[in-house]
């Protein structure tokens, strides 16, 4: 027994642990240790779960400015720019971004329960939703979109580190992250964020703004992408809100009721043009109010031009700003 | 907790070193902590299903004494009559019920289903220790074992958790004796059990949930697919079963070798078959051969009249194919066994390859083959969510498109995958010779073995990500 288990530990536990541990110091997906801004430092980082450090940075800083006013959604909620939408809310507001990478339905709701279990003011909140949102009513697999444990209370907090762990072990990161910790050059995998700001947990994109400005964004592959890009704005899917997607939106709302939230559903206005499924708009129509719902999918003004976004799946925050003042 | 997850990762190597370094002294705690591991194990899943599993014990024990008391009175047979029914009757209320209750609203009561469901959510792994309850009575009946006095011997018997979920269903008469008797460790068990892990994680991570990805997604789409991307479904589903099943099984024995049991194996290179007969000596060992010796050979076997071994064969692999669940593609997959092995029973060849020698003869490989697309089709009948679909499946494989190039998914999926799988074949026929493919016997520098060992956890972690959950747990 003792030399199973001296040779196991020597051969393959000690190895195991030594990579673990080198993971665990390096924590390049910064979800091992707490950091008060998860985008500060001149390090160059990888693209992080933002589910995870929107929920830490929260937590980190709920004592100092008592966030009341939440901004929901995926990675198109970031152009929802905090000082914009400041504009339609009361004087004391105090807003956040709680969104997450390919958010789902879930997420949005789990992070809604979260709040609402801590006891958290949810005063405004502003919901930024799209057909691949409402259709999720789970989180998508992988290290950048997998639901922070705390929010499922640590039921999936092995799973969700170990997928970090293998993110990390990926040969083409590995590669690239020793490239960088060497050459100081960021490479295909690394970046350097520029954006953020902790407070508000907001990010923009503003390296993409002055290029816009400077007139050099739009160069000719983007145009070609945006051109070649299929748009159909007959195209129908199918209803994306199915039961369990009711039962969350039943969720979610009654949250918002005990809170007497001051919210707004926005359907993204997508460069596809598929206009959401008219049954999925019913359904949110009867259970938020059609006063609160706003549907910009499809062909409309925002989907026609192209200069109104950075890639076919992202626009930009003017698109967020005319957005807001319409919806307010 | 499934073998494959982190959860089983931690789990096992402190279950491990309790049972050898804290409990050691004496059989009966080490049995005793099994129990409870066992039971936390299932908890983990439910801890409302350990209710059930202690109830399904206990009454095999109660009724197992009652039977050993009783022995030789009309009222012995009773108590065994008793558990049996036990065991079925919960079987039935939670995974026929519905099946048998909407089919009866459907075709009698022309009215709506719903009503008589009673919608229960099946228990993970009922199907198996149900098995193992009943023939724990069988065989106290039959004398062939003593009832266990020792109440934690039988629930730790039913509960052992390596096999709890889906099998071995290992025999009472084969285990409760390991039980009993002091287990040691060597160092040699504890490698050969690490061994047969390994080999076991690899199938079921590397080879069969990389096949899920493809066949799940054909399925969840059928009328859109050619013939030809259909029949690569067939083969590639007829793979995944086999190494999803075996690749658990292999965990499953080699985890019980390292707390000191020994399993009878219940693979043994299926699809090097000549003939469904030989299929099925070798696919789920025991299981098949708890329905021959609990079903067929109690009606007759095959020393009665042919017409009746006919109906005998028909019987049991009706009663295997509802075992594997209530639809009626089950049940079909059962029939079409039974009537391909008709014509074995009649001309006297489904006893015919009872050795375990293949030679590389051309008619052999012919056989090889035909009997791998007999059961790859009873597979796709198998996997098909109903018999309409199974039928549109099978026209669509003998139209035109099963000329046209198959779909491929994505060519970082499909070039990897059937190079994993081309070398897994081979891997397979070595470890059929070898016992096992790192077998000693045929890599003999223990370096090269130990790099070997690496190169698949390696494979196993790039791999150990869209995660699935073994197709047996549906049953």
């Amino acid at each position: 027994m003792r030399n199973f288990l001296i040779r196991l530990s020597s051969l393959f536990i000690l190895p195991v642990l030594i990579i673990v541990s080198i993971y665990a110091i390096l924590d390049p997906f910064r979800v091992v240790k707490h950091y008060d801004d998860y985008y500060g430092g001149e390090q160059a980082i990888p693209p992080l779960n933002e589910g995870h450090i929107s929920l830490q940075t929260y937590e980190t800083y709920k004592d100092t400015y008592h966030y009341d006013s939440f901004i929901f959604g995926n990675s198109r909620s970031r152009v929802y720019e905090v000082e914009e939408w400041m504009k339609h809310l009361p004087a004391e507001a105090s807003p956040f971004h709680f969104y997450a990478l390919s958010e789902s339905l879930y997420g949005m709701m789990k992070k809604l329960q979260y709040l609402d279990e801590h006891e958290a003011e949810i005063n405004n909140a502003l919901f930024i939703v799209d057909e691949n949102l409402l259709k999720q009513d789970t989180n998508l697999k992988g290290h950048l979109f997998a639901i922070p444990p705390k929010l499922v209370n640590y039921s999936n907090f092995t799973s969700f580190h170990f997928d970090n762990l293998r993110a990390f072990l990926d040969f083409g990161f590995i590669k690239c992250y020793i490239k960088y910790l060497f050459t100081g050059k960021p490479g295909e995998y690394l970046y350097f964020e520029s954006g953020y700001t902790a407070h508000y947990n907001e990010d923009k994109n503003v390296e993409a703004d002055e290029n816009i400005e400077k007139g050099t964004f739009y160069d000719t592959a983007l145009i070609e992408e945006f051109i070649s890009y299929s748009r159909d704005s007959s195209y129908i899917s199918e209803p994306a809100i199915k039961t369990k997607q009711q039962e969350m939106l039943n969720t979610i709302k009654s949250i918002l009721e005990k809170h007497n939230t001051d919210y707004r559903f926005i359907i993204s206005p997508l460069y596809d043009q598929h206009p959401i499924n008219p049954s999925d708009l019913a359904i949110l129509n009867e259970l938020f109010s059609e006063e609160k719902v706003f549907n910009f999918s499809g062909k409309n003004e925002f989907t026609d031009d192209f200069h109104n976004f950075y890639e076919p799946l992202h626009y930009r925050p003017t698109v967020a700003t005319a957005i807001m003042d319409i919806a307010y | 907790m499934v073998f494959n997850s982190i959860e089983f990762a931690i789990f096992l190597p402190v279950v491990f070193l309790m049972y050898w370094f804290v409990f050691s002294r004496s059989t009966k705690a080490q049995n005793a902590f099994l129990l409870f591991a066992s039971y936390a194990f299932y908890a983990f899943w439910d801890w409302k299903l350990t209710g059930l599993l202690l109830g399904l014990s206990l009454c095999a024990y109660i009724n197992g004494r009652a039977i050993e008391h009783y022995q030789g009175h009309r009222i012995a047979r009773k108590f065994g009559i008793l558990n049996i029914l036990l065991c079925i009757s919960v079987l039935f209320i939670f995974k026929y019920y519905d099946f048998f209750a909407g089919e009866f609203s459907r075709v009698v009561l022309h009215g709506t289903r719903d009503k008589l469901l009673l919608k229960l959510v099946m228990p993970v792994g009922l199907s198996f220790y149900v098995l193992r309850s009943i023939s724990y009575t069988i065989e106290i009946s039959k004398r062939q074992i003593p009832a266990e006095k020792d109440i934690v011997t039988c629930l730790t018997y039913i509960a052992f958790f390596p096999q709890l979920l889906s099998g071995p269903i290992a025999r009472p008469n084969q285990f409760i004796p390991q039980l009993k008797n002091k287990r040691t460790f060597t160092y040699e068990k504890g490698a050969e059990s690490l061994r047969q892990i390994l080999w076991g994680l690899f199938k079921k991570v590397v080879i069969a949930d990389n096949c899920a990805i493809y066949v799940d997604s054909v399925f969840n789409n059928i009328p859109a697919q050619s013939g030809s991307t259909l029949l690569m479904t067939a083969l590639l589903y007829t793979l995944q079963i086999y190494a999803d099943f075996s690749g658990y099984s292999d965990m499953a024995i080699g985890v019980g070798k390292l707390f000191g049991f020994n399993s009878l194996p219940n693979f043994n290179y299926p699809y090097f078959s000549r003939n469904v007969a030989e299929f099925w000596r070798k696919w789920h060992i025991s299981l098949t051969s708890w329905f021959r010796d609990y079903i067929y050979i109690p009606l007759g076997g095959n020393r009665v009249p042919t017409f009746r071994v006919v109906i005998n064969t028909g019987v049991v692999f009706l009663v295997s194919g509802l075992w594997h669940g209530a639809n009626w593609t089950f049940i079909t997959w059962g029939v079409y066994h039974a009537l391909l092995f008709v014509p074995l029973i009649i001309t006297g060849t489904s006893r015919k390859y009872k050795d375990d020698i293949i030679d590389f003869s051309f008619r052999n490989i012919l056989k090889v083959i035909l009997t791998f697309f007999l059961v790859a089709i009873g597979w796709l009948i198998f996997r098909s969510e109903s018999i309409g679909q199974f039928f549109t499946i099978i026209s669509t494989i003998c139209s035109k498109s099963l000329f046209s190039i198959p779909w491929l998914y994505e060519r970082r999926w499909y070039i990897p995958t059937f190079s994993i799988i081309f070398v897994f074949i081979i891997l397979e026929w070595l470890n059929k010779k070898y016992n096992t493919v790192f077998s000693p016997s045929l890599i003999k520098s223990p370096v090269l073995r130990i790099i070997i060992y690496w190169v698949f956890l390696i494979i196993i972690f790039i791999y150990f990500g869209e995660k699935q959950s073994f197709i047996y747990f549906n049953f």
